[in-house]
């Protein structure tokens, strides 16, 4: 923490004291605080509904740090040299090349953020920077221009951040016309404040020259008229600097929090937490895993739900001790999106209050919250960007601005940087190209920007810019139009906007590809990440549309830059078609025999079932059957069952008929003297060993009675039986 | 005096045992021999604590520490946490955190007063550092290596840094951690110091590789000896001093 400390915003100001003084004049140009605007620069200003040209954008300036970058070079080169004189010097950083008075300076640079971002740089094998350098790049350049994923030892991918990069610039371009409010100096300039700067989110502003909007909101937001809103701007540079009007930027997600209190351009306070929350490679915080119904026992589970706990007390703890700030700050800014938001609120109500209630949301895609990255927002959401200022001609008729900027390539003006940018800025923004005269079905209401860029070649046409911001999605593109005389090197530049046709390709909707073809739009135009309608298309039928297209306007557009492979006529369909047809009819042909082969193999499958059954029928008959039945191959099959039945139950009868004089000849046996009649229902029992030993009567459902091994029906037998044996 | 020894063959010491002046971590599991050589060196001086840490014997490279605090690995679980607070000292603050890198042996060399620390350690940590082991915190290299932990080794009179160290580094390091330091090697020429050398400011021990060139340069730069000769003037005395009474 102590590191960021020392490294206060570099603003604006201090930004062109170090610029050489022939660039001084172009530098004023640049973006700046809007707190640092001298105290008349919104007099007479009026507000604009979008900036003339959508796709100006410019994040991050390189030409500036390229000559920074040779300078450093330069500088980095004579201290060598002075390093080598005396290398013997005690308080020196061989690292950043730099040297200091004192061992607390020369401790206070190892704890530094140059230092620390020298390093990394010296580690992947690149020149280091100067301090001076240091402090004027944002680490948005920096990173970018050393390729160092971040300077501070945050665990953020370079991935993610090279799409987080993109993702600015894509929401960037979408949003910033509904999150900024675009102003008209007096001078002529255009500048644009970010909407959140000075208005509430339910705010709105009421322009009197655009019906429409009011008319789609229904009119129930509180709208602000130009003239307050202006009255806005002109109060935010005047505000005292007196810690009475402060602005605080919070930023929570996935367990990192940054809170940070802004008094103008200085930082009055600020706080970062990290607790281990994330769960690691599966990603998502504990409590929305454990949100989705699967509650882990772990550890780390445990951990991470504790940490939760404990981060937002560390939260609150933090809120409750900055409520002086609170009560002292004008907006606050908030940045947590999804769950984090209960860090900050309680159902619908901060857990803040400040004089005005005013919580707003951060417009931008914030990273990972750090103290830099909240300096970084504060500074973005403050600063006032130019848009395109010159030989611009605003021209409102009616209900319709239509705005118009004119560049004539063939003969630019002075060759300053600026020129030199904003031919670049032109020549890289999208146009659709609509003939001016043939607009008849755009609204009244609607708006219309066009920009127009005149080559410097004779046959150059026009290009015009239409845009229907508050009708984006029903972009009325219109017909009659003429073919476009991009120069190639314009073209091999072009990036930025998508258009309707892309829409149409990436939705797959032929049809209205095919309209739009017709209408015009140039399959050549790449959307922001370079890939034209034709690459954007999943499905066939679009492609061929395309296709069809191309082969019946081969020499309207350059195919080839519209990544179209080849044309489509309607022989070759043909041709395909007929192919297709073969194709067809030779797998039908194909299907059909395979099923004949089926069938065949099916039916002999079934044959062969019944012959084993059979087989198995005949195998209980005896040897002589079985000879018998294969002799008689000549019988049909069902005499041959019937005979096989036939001489089955025969032998069926004889063995029944043995078994039941082998039973006749058991009982006779069995029942012997005595001859009993009942004796036949115990037939097949073991009825012969269970008898009275002197009656012979069976004892069968009797208890008998025992001695020795005799046993009896009654007492008298075994009386009558002992007597007989002790006579005998 | 500094001590030649070796953990199950192996003899990157610095890798199972961690010592500072407060306390002696010693890797759970190895041989009695090896935790009976520290206990005899260090007992009654300081605890010698048999501990693992995230159920690992590479205690030295997950953890760093000094006197004042002991910084353990998220992976540490709860019993190990446990057991190290009921065995360390009281005035030794134990802290588990939230690091990405969780060798902190390899990522932080500190002594009582200052650390060396990697460069991509979070800010969290860096403040937890200066917190717990109350130290300054300065974000280095030496000698091109980012894991400065790994690559030197330093107590409160001295330090051993990596061979390939040039003259000015040295000097830079010296003026910035307020202690003498010399280039050097340990293990018959290995360069991961801090893996075959422990050190704390009486002792050290070093694996039993250790040549004695590389003996005799750890203890004059650590001056380990120069405690030697008082030790044994103190303990002598009786039978060098002749009495008259």
């Amino acid at each position: 923490m102590a590191g960021e400390r020392e490294i206060q915003p570099s603003t604006a100001t201090d930004h062109h004291r170090r610029q050489p003084q022939l660039q001084q004049k172009q530098e004023e140009k640049r973006h700046r605080s809007i707190f640092d605007l001298p105290s008349d620069f919104f007099d007479s200003c009026r507000l604009l509904h979008s900036p003339s040209s959508i796709s100006i954008i410019e994040p991050f300036d390189n030409l500036p740090v390229k000559t920074l970058v040779e300078d450093e070079d330069e500088q980095s080169s004579s201290i060598t040299k002075n390093n080598n004189v005396n290398s013997m010097q005690r308080w020196s950083c061989n690292t950043c090349k730099a040297e200091f008075d004192s061992l607390q300076d020369q401790r206070s640079h190892f704890k530094s953020d140059i230092h620390r971002f020298n390093i990394k740089l010296t580690i992947a094998g690149k020149d280091t920077v100067k301090e001076e350098d240091f402090d004027e790049l944002t680490s948005d350049s920096l990173c970018k221009d050393y390729d160092i994923s971040s300077i501070s030892g945050s665990e953020e991918d370079d991935d993610d951040k090279e799409s987080s990069l993109r993702n600015d610039l894509h929401r960037v371009l979408g949003e910033r016309v509904r999150n900024k409010i675009f102003v008209h100096l007096r001078t002529g300039e255009r500048l644009s404040v970010w909407k959140c700067l000075v208005l509430d989110e339910s705010e709105y502003i009421s322009l009197e020259n655009d019906r429409s909007v009011a008319v789609d909101d229904g009119g129930y937001k509180p709208s602000l008229t130009e003239r307050e809103v202006t009255e806005k701007l002109k109060y935010l540079i005047h505000e005292p600097r007196d810690n009475t009007r402060l602005r605080i930027v919070l930023l929570a997600r996935g367990g990192h929090f940054a809170g940070c209190v802004f008094d103008g351009n200085s930082v009055v306070a600020h706080k970062t937490f990290h607790r281990y929350v994330v769960r690691a490679k599966a990603g998502k915080k504990q409590s929305s895993k454990d949100g989705s119904g699967k509650i882990a026992h772990s550890a780390g589970a445990a951990l991470r739900r504790y940490n939760e706990l404990a981060l937002k007390k560390d939260i609150q703890e933090l809120l409750a001790a900055w409520k002086l700030y609170f009560d002292a700050s004008s907006c606050i800014f908030i940045y947590a999106p999804s769950n984090n938001r209960q860090l900050f609120f309680d159902g619908e109500r901060p857990y803040v209050s400040c004089q005005h209630h005013a919580v707003r949301h951060v417009p931008l895609t914030v990273r990972r919250p750090t103290f830099k990255e909240a300096r970084r927002i504060y500074n973005l959401l403050t600063q006032v960007s130019y848009e395109i200022d010159e030989e611009t001609t605003p021209n409102i008729e009616g209900e319709s601005v239509l705005s118009a900027s004119t560049v004539n390539n063939g003969c630019p003006g002075r060759p300053t940087f600026k020129e030199a940018r904003r031919i670049y800025n032109l020549l890289t923004q999208v146009s659709y190209e609509i003939d001016e005269e043939t607009t008849p079905n755009i609204e009244g209401e609607s708006l219309l920007s066009a920009s127009t860029v005149n080559n410097g070649c004779p046959g150059s046409s026009k290009e015009d810019l239409m845009d229907n911001l508050e009708s984006r999605k029903t972009v009325e593109a219109c017909s009659g139009v003429k073919k476009s005389d991009i120069s190639s090197e314009s073209e091999s530049e072009l990036n930025g906007i998508s258009t309707p046709l892309h829409e149409a390709a990436k939705s797959g909707n032929a049809q209205k590809v095919l309209e739009l073809l017709e209408q015009g739009l140039d399959p050549c135009i790449k959307e922001e990440r370079g890939r034209t309608p034709y690459v954007l298309a999943t499905d066939k039928e679009v492609r061929n549309t395309f296709r069809r297209f191309m082969a019946s306007n081969m020499d309207k557009w350059d195919w080839h830059a519209a990544k179209v492979p080849s044309a489509l006529t309607t022989e070759m369909e043909e041709s395909q078609a007929a192919k297709q047809a073969e194709k067809d009819a030779k797998k039908k042909a194909r299907s059909k025999e395979l099923k004949k082969l089926r069938k065949a193999r099916e039916k002999k499958a079934q044959a062969q079932a019944t012959q084993s059954q059979n087989d198995s029928s005949t195998s209980t008959l005896a040897l002589k059957g079985k000879s018998q039945s294969s002799g008689a191959t000549q019988m049909s099959k069902e005499e041959e069952l019937k005979h096989a039945q036939a001489v089955e139950r025969e032998k069926r009868a004889a063995a029944a008929e043995r078994r039941m004089a082998a039973a006749a000849v058991l009982n006779c046996q069995g029942l012997g003297t005595t001859a009993a009649p009942s004796s036949s229902q115990i037939k097949g029992t073991v009825t012969t060993d269970i008898k009275c030993s002197s009656c012979n009567v069976s004892l069968l459902g009797k208890v008998p009675f025992h001695r020795y091994n005799y046993k009896y029906c009654s007492t008298s037998c075994m009386h009558g039986h002992r007597e007989s044996l002790e006579d005998g | 005096m500094a001590t030649r020894l070796q953990f199950e063959n192996s003899c990157e010491v610095g890798v199972f045992s961690k010592l500072t002046n407060a306390y002696c971590l010693v890797a759970i599991g190895g041989s009695e021999n090896f935790y009976s050589l520290f206990e005899g060196e260090l007992v009654d001086v300081i605890p010698v604590v048999k501990t693992s840490i995230g159920g690992t014997r590479i205690i030295g490279r997950l953890c760093a520490g000094n006197k004042n605090g002991l910084l353990v690995p998220h992976t540490t679980t709860d019993q190990e946490l446990q057991h190290l607070r009921n065995s360390l000292p009281d005035q030794v603050v134990v802290q588990r955190i939230e690091e990405r890198l969780s060798a902190l042996g390899n990522c932080i060399a500190c002594n009582d007063h200052v650390a060396l620390t990697h460069t991509d350690l979070d800010r969290e940590t860096e403040e937890m550092i200066a917190d717990v082991l109350g130290v300054e915190v300065f974000r280095q290299t030496i000698a091109g290596n980012i894991l400065v932990g790994s690559y030197c080794a330093f107590s409160n009179r001295g330090g051993l840094v990596h061979p390939h160290t040039s003259i000015e580094d040295l000097d830079e390091l010296s003026t910035l951690l307020q202690v003498p330091l010399v280039a050097g090697t340990v293990n018959r020429g290995s360069e991961v110091i801090a893996a075959g050398l422990i050190v704390n400011d009486w002792t050290a021990f070093c694996g039993s590789d250790t040549t004695a060139t590389e003996l005799s340069v750890i203890e004059s730069v650590f001056k380990l000896r120069e405690a030697q000769p008082s030790a044994i003037v103190d303990e002598m005395r009786k039978s060098l001093i002749d009495s008259y009474v």
